[in-house]
């Protein structure tokens, strides 16, 4: 008996042993547009155009520049003026390949239309410019090490529905970057006077945890946006995605919410911004 | 068709012999000149060696065992073929049903109207390797063909392509709704208090509430204790105490205890190790639970039990790359009290008041914000039913009434010290009256049915404020019906005895459940959030059939059976969302998914119960799809456990009276999971883009336990033991979960993307010793 049991026993090994099937799968990929268009209250349209890339392609130098489309046609219409935009180098931006208007600047209150025709096909978006909201009151609470959190206020129109996105970059910095929750739905202080205490995110999800707070003398430029509804759905799944998917608690909903149409994703959003500038006083 | 069934008049057919013996008390010393009346049948008397025999039909009697000295015997007694009893009488007092009686149960299966239950009685439970010391009454359960196993750190059971929330785990008639501690890794019950585990697949009693999957019910012993019994279990990773303790002759109760320091053992020596993730660090886990049982016989006639449990768990872990710490605690409270009147010979009353509590806490928190969602379940039940045993029927008629209330997600965030303004939390009062009746029935020597039906008058009622599209309130005033839902679960299950050694049983159901488990589709650990029916959220309806053939050879040594299953579901939900949106204190119904579900398979089932070398193999080859408008473009997809394969063998070998050695295997096929199919980048990050829904699969999952457990020689009243087991002995790395994880930088134009997969537990060896005073 003992025997037959030792037999049973190493015939679980043997059949443990075969080991296969890691992460089949990997046919399912579709080419796709990707846009990142924005246009502000007060400024030109910018529209950032790139593709996808199958999942485990290894990724070097030369696939990260292939991925910019560099010769689209890209329209940008107000309803009444149309422009288009024209492709160039910017290196504030990944990847540095930004096409820019010269003519139309954005209004608050305008609707906006975009257009990307290449190789045949064709995307398009629609977005608003919702109206500016002013901060009420910027400023910075010290913490230990020579360290201060910003903190901001404004008052939330009551009689209207309001989404917001905050944004930081020091004065020496390249671009302004998203705080680490920094989407906002008034539905939870909708006609209040609120305070955001800020905490700073990483530059971007391959980057490691940096520091929430300024240091004692930062120069900071703060920037403060409303955005329409489309884009507020972008950028509150954009952050679950890329903020979450790793967390096994949490996990990825997978659902990116894009406002383009045609064979494309991404956001093409107007934004009620206004810049401000404050020193972190000692 | 139950009337008809209970008037029907049967014809004659042959009888079988029952015969058995009758001892004093619990020993082996016979008793002789007992008088056995047997309830509308005839009279034998045991003779010099306490042995008796008589012929009878099969059907189901009353014995009334009496004798001068002894207390009276009334013990029900099911004629299924030639049946041989050992019975116990006592002095001084009645026990009914509650002396040890070994009735000879080979032929249980076979001959049974149950469509297809396992009975797991301590003797089985002790034959599945020890996990980490404990023997554990569920892992033994999901040994079995037909139950999926969700996978390391997941303690679902997934039966027959059910989900986890379509199962039903009643401890002592009242619900656990979670019904593991963390991880999955222990069950809430405590063997040491548990008697047996039933698990019915299909065909559930008309006397408990539906669920779409199964019924899974835990007793403790009813046995007046009569004598006091200490019991010790030290491990490296808990101790567990159990004291049973005599106050009177007719009332004994029992109160056990566990509760593990891991939090000081595995995982600083995981840590050590390096044995950990790198991604996760500062992980805690650490429960405890308690349960309390009281035994008592207050008169002749009267039994009344108590039995109470609560037990609590805490998980917590950091995510070094964004600074976010997570953490995990859930809570299980479970009260009943039961009265069991015997008012005559075929009459027996139950009547039974239940309390479930479930709560349930998720946390994150990164540097000054902290979110929290609370999820609390509080229920309250009275059943009352009779069963009336005929000569061959048993008939069962009963009430049942539950009262829930449900707050499936409380918010609660604060930004340093601001805390966020969620409004009122979302609360949903509920409740369930039903009238159940059953019927048992052997029509023949070859046919019996077992009939049932339970309607159930479900309604979600007020206080209560409903909002409309246009953000209009109604408000509702308390227990003011506001959706009600009426309906009917009959169930239908009909044996065809070859002999009695083989049989074919094939049962059709209907089941109704009108609460909900929320599956948060992402998530990897079981998150429990629990919705009741309302307006637009209609119950969950499931219809099975099943056929299968069950046989036993070589005189009983090998038990098997074939059983071949059919399953439709409709009216499954899945949340939208994630659940961090679960933190915006959303209305969770506005937010679901709906679709339906269909499940398959053919389970085959060995096991050998004779001899040194015992156990059993189970293997089940399934399907479980899901179809759901609003996902996978509405076509259909594998459900998240769906297990094409699923294979379990247990082993167990006898060495002399002190040595047993036991060994586990089991292998299933990996969940199904979505996986990324292209990136790209937007904001200088790199995000994943996702394919087909479920369309990817985990590594499959396999694992081999063992133990070896050491009897030492009983001293006069001390027996103790001493076990080693081996959890995972192989050290396969079973992902409990894959992230695809982005490092490097853009700007220097280098970017890697790598599969993460995060397995939990290597190989952990346990060593326990247990002492029992008596």
């Amino acid at each position: 008996m003992i025997q037959k049991a030792i037999i049973a026993l190493a015939f679980f090994f043997i059949m443990v042993g075969c080991e296969k099937n890691e992460f089949k799968n990997r046919k399912n990929y579709s080419p796709k547009f990707v846009v990142e268009g924005w246009i502000e209250d007060g400024q030109y349209p910018h529209v950032i155009l790139t593709h996808n890339l199958p999942f485990f392609t290894s990724v070097d130098s030369a696939q990260l520049s292939e991925i910019i489309i560099r010769y689209a046609k890209i329209t940008v219409s107000d309803g009444v003026n149309t422009e288009i935009l024209t492709g160039g180098k910017d290196a504030n931006y990944f990847p540095s390949f930004v096409y820019k208007g010269t003519e139309l600047k954005g209004e608050a209150g305008k609707t906006y239309n975009l257009t990307i025709e290449y190789a045949g096909f064709t995307l398009t978006a629609q977005t608003i410019i919702p109206k500016p909201v002013a901060l009420t009151k910027i400023w910075f609470v010290p913490k230990s090490n020579n360290k201060q959190q910003l903190q901001t206020q404004f008052l939330d129109n009551g009689s209207e529905k309001n989404y917001y996105k905050l944004y930081t970059k020091l004065d020496s910095g390249k671009r302004f970057i998203p705080t680490l929750l920094s989407n906002y739905d008034d539905k939870f202080f909708n006609g209040k006077d609120f305070t955001l205490q800020v905490n700073r995110a990483p530059e971007n999800n391959l980057t490691v945890a940096s520091d929430p707070f300024f240091n004692t003398g930062d120069t900071v430029l703060v920037k403060f946006a409303t955005i329409p509804k489309a884009g507020y759905d972008f950028w509150s799944s954009f952050q679950d995605e890329v903020l979450n998917a790793s967390n096994p608690l949490i996990g990825s909903t997978g659902k990116i919410k894009s406002n383009i149409n045609g064979m494309g994703i991404g956001i093409w959003c107007g934004y009620g911004a206004t810049v401000y500038k404050v020193v972190a006083k000692p | 068709m139950l009337f008809f069934l209970l008037i029907v008049s049967l014809v004659a057919q042959s009888q079988s012999l029952v015969s058995g013996y009758v001892f004093e008390d619990t020993s082996t010393k016979p008793i002789a000149k007992v008088k056995i009346e047997i309830k509308t049948q005839n009279t034998t008397t045991t003779l010099k060696d306490g042995y008796f025999k008589t012929y009878l039909k099969n059907g189901n009697y009353i014995f009334v065992l009496s004798s001068l000295g002894f207390d009276t015997l009334y013990q029900t007694v099911n004629v299924l073929g030639e049946t041989n009893l050992k019975l116990y009488l006592k002095p001084t007092f009645i026990h009914i049903n509650e002396v040890a009686v070994t009735q000879t149960q080979l032929n249980n299966k076979i001959l049974s109207t149950d469509a297809n239950v396992t009975v797991f009685g301590k003797q089985d439970m002790e034959k599945v390797p020890r996990f980490l010391g404990q023997i554990d009454p569920i892992k033994a359960i999901q040994t079995l063909p037909g139950v999926g196993k969700g996978g390391e750190g997941n303690s679902g059971m997934y039966i027959r392509g059910g989900s986890a929330g379509q199962n039903l785990t009643l401890l002592n008639d009242a619900i656990i709704y979670n019904p593991s501690h963390l991880l999955g890794l222990f069950s809430v019950f405590n063997s040491a208090v548990v008697n047996e585990v039933k698990l019915y697949k299909t065909g559930v009693p008309a006397a408990q509430v539906g669920r779409l999957a199964s019924l899974i019910e835990v007793n403790s012993s009813k046995k007046i204790a009569d004598s006091l019994k200490t019991e010790a279990d030290l491990g490296l990773y808990y101790a567990a105490t159990n004291i049973t303790l005599p106050i009177t002759t007719k009332w004994s109760i029992n109160l056990a205890a566990r509760k593990t320091f891991m939090n000081y053992t595995v995982w600083p020596l995981l840590s050590k190790l390096k044995l950990n993730s790198p991604f996760f660090n500062k992980a805690k886990y650490d429960f405890y639970d308690f349960n309390f049982t009281s035994n008592a016989q207050l008169s002749q006639k009267d039994f009344l039990y108590f039995s109470a449990f609560t037990g609590g768990d805490n998980f917590g872990f950091d995510i070094t790359q964004f600074n976010i710490n997570n953490s995990m605690n859930w809570k299980n409270t479970a009260l009943s009290l039961n009265w069991k009147r015997i008012i005559n010979a075929n009459l027996i009353l139950n009547t039974t008041l239940t309390h479930s509590g479930y709560n349930f806490n998720f946390g994150i928190a990164q540097d000054q914000y902290t979110a929290r969602i609370n999820s609390n379940i509080k229920d309250y039940s009275f059943k009352s039913y009779l069963t009336y045993q005929l000569n061959k029927q048993t008939i069962k008629v009963g009430l049942h009434h539950t009262n829930h209330q449900f707050k499936p997600n409380t918010p609660y965030a604060k930004s340093l010290n601001t805390e966020l303004d969620f409004g009122t939390p979302n609360v949903y009062y509920a409740d369930e009256s039903a009238v159940f009746l059953s019927d048992d029935i052997t029509l023949s020597d070859k046919v019996a049915i077992y009939a049932g039906t339970r309607l159930t008058y479900y309604r979600h009622k007020g206080p209560f404020t409903a909002t409309d599209e246009l953000n209009n309130k109604t408000q509702y005033a308390s227990n003011k019906t506001i959706t009600p839902y009426i309906f009917v679960e009959p169930s239908l299950t009909v044996r065809y005895a070859f002999s009695t050694n083989a049989s074919l049983k094939l049962a059709i159901s209907q089941n109704v459940q009108p609460i909900h488990l929320i599956s948060v589709t992402a998530v990897n650990f079981p998150a429990d959030f629990w919705m009741p029916s309302l307006a637009g959220l209609p119950p969950e309806k499931g219809y099975q059939t099943s056929l299968g053939y069950f046989k036993n050879f070589n005189n009983g040594t090998y038990q098997t059976y074939v059983d071949a299953f059919y399953k439709n579901m409709k009216g499954l939900v899945e949340f939208s969302g994630g659940i961090m949106n679960l933190l915006d204190n959303l209305k969770i119904e506005n937010n679901l998914y709906k679709g339906t579900g269909n499940a398959y398979g053919a389970e085959f089932f060995i096991k050998k119960v004779k001899g040194k070398l015992t156990g059993w193999a189970g293997y089940t080859i399934s399907k479980s799809n899901r179809n759901f408008a609003d996902l996978n473009e509405g076509t259909p997809f594998p459900f998240k456990y769906d297990r094409r394969h699923d294979f379990s063998l247990v082993c167990n070998y006898q060495l002399g009276a002190k040595w047993n050695i036991s060994s586990a295997f089991t292998y299933a096929t990996g969940n199904a999971f979505t996986m990324p199919v292209s990136r790209f980048t937007i904001g200088g990050n790199i995000v994943n883009e996702y394919g087909p829904f479920n369309g990817s699969r985990m590594p499959a999952y396999h694992r081999l336990d063992a133990a070896i457990v050491y009897k030492m020689k009983p001293k006069k009243k001390v027996q103790s033991e001493l076990s080693f087991s081996v959890y995972n002995l192989y050290n396969r790395q079973n992902p409990i979960y894959t992230f695809f994880m982005a490092k490097g930088d853009l700007n220097k134009l280098k970017v890697s993307i790598q599969p993460q997969s995060v397995a939990l537990l290597p190989v952990l060896p346990a060593i326990n010793y247990k002492i029992i005073f008596n």
